[in-house]
């Protein structure tokens, strides 16, 4: 079995390791930083980063735009997120999201 | 009763009439009739009063309770394609598309799937936006309106519209 391991090509990828999905929540300050985390160590830092700079950098486009938001839900297919801006900071929740929900 | 008969009556002239749309709705649908019935007699004056610009589909909207305003832009210029009840097109166009774009390009990073909506939640309106096709439809509701009527709502119009 482990004979395959030699050739490069048909080596398994650690990129296609499945994951949990992650549920949790985290907090960041005015200037973009995690400030805390409820999310499983497992969930790549980088991708809580993304997360916090997509929301943030959306709710610094509205601003621009002249449009009033304080709250961002985001819908994947497998996934919901949700931004609640409070004084320039920001607490997101992440969550798988549930069976109900992905019928929309 | 298994059996009858029925005759079909010309309109009765003196029956009241009732407009179910709100009067923001009226106002809006007024204002952008006139607005384009001016564009069309700078453009064209004598075909342009004969024929008129087709009618906007987007004022459609407005029969839907709750429902201020709505945008359909086209997924990769980020261009509005048709605009109803929006003072500026541009800037909300703008902001739709870069907010779009940002998050399917997340969704992309996280392995979440695709985009299936997005709801903007603010004090003075809320905004629902969902892909359709190649375009992005950003439908504009009341504030008062809760999270899962306006998620109804938007479905509704979702199956009922083709874009």
């Amino acid at each position: 079995m482990g004979l395959l391991n030699f050739i490069p090509f048909l080596r398994r990828s650690t990129d296609t390791d499945l994951t949990r999905l992650p549920s949790g929540t985290f907090t960041m300050d005015r200037k973009g930083s995690i400030v805390s985390s409820t999310l499983p160590t497992s969930f790549p830092l980088a991708h809580v980063r993304e997360i916090g700079r997509c929301v943030m950098d959306s709710f610094r486009a509205a601003r621009q735009s002249r449009i009033r938001v304080n709250e961002i839900h985001i819908h994947y297919s497998t996934l919901k997120i949700t931004a609640k801006e409070m004084k320039g900071s920001a607490v997101v929740f992440v969550m798988p999201t549930s069976l109900e929900e992905s019928s929309y | 009763m298994t059996e009858g008969t029925f005759e079909s009556l010309p309109g009765d002239e003196n029956r009241t009439r009732t407009i179910f749309t709100s009067v923001q709705g009226l106002l809006l649908n007024s204002a952008q009739a006139f607005d384009e019935a001016a564009q069309a007699e700078l453009q064209d004056p004598v075909a342009g009063a004969r024929s008129g610009p087709p009618a906007p589909v987007l004022s459609d909207l407005s029969g839907y309770a709750g429902v201020e305003c709505a945008i359909v832009l086209d997924e990769q210029a980020g261009v509005s394609e048709d605009h109803w009840g929006i003072h500026d097109p541009k800037q909300v166009a703008d902001w739709t598309h870069k907010s779009m774009k940002e998050f399917r390009a997340l969704g992309e990073k996280l392995r979440a799937g695709d985009v299936r909506r997005v709801f903007f939640i603010g004090w003075e309106r809320k905004y629902a936006v969902s892909p359709v096709g190649t375009r992005d439809v950003c439908v504009g509701f009341q504030s008062s309106l809760q999270l899962g009527e306006m998620r109804d709502i938007l479905r509704t119009i979702l199956t009922k519209w083709v874009c």
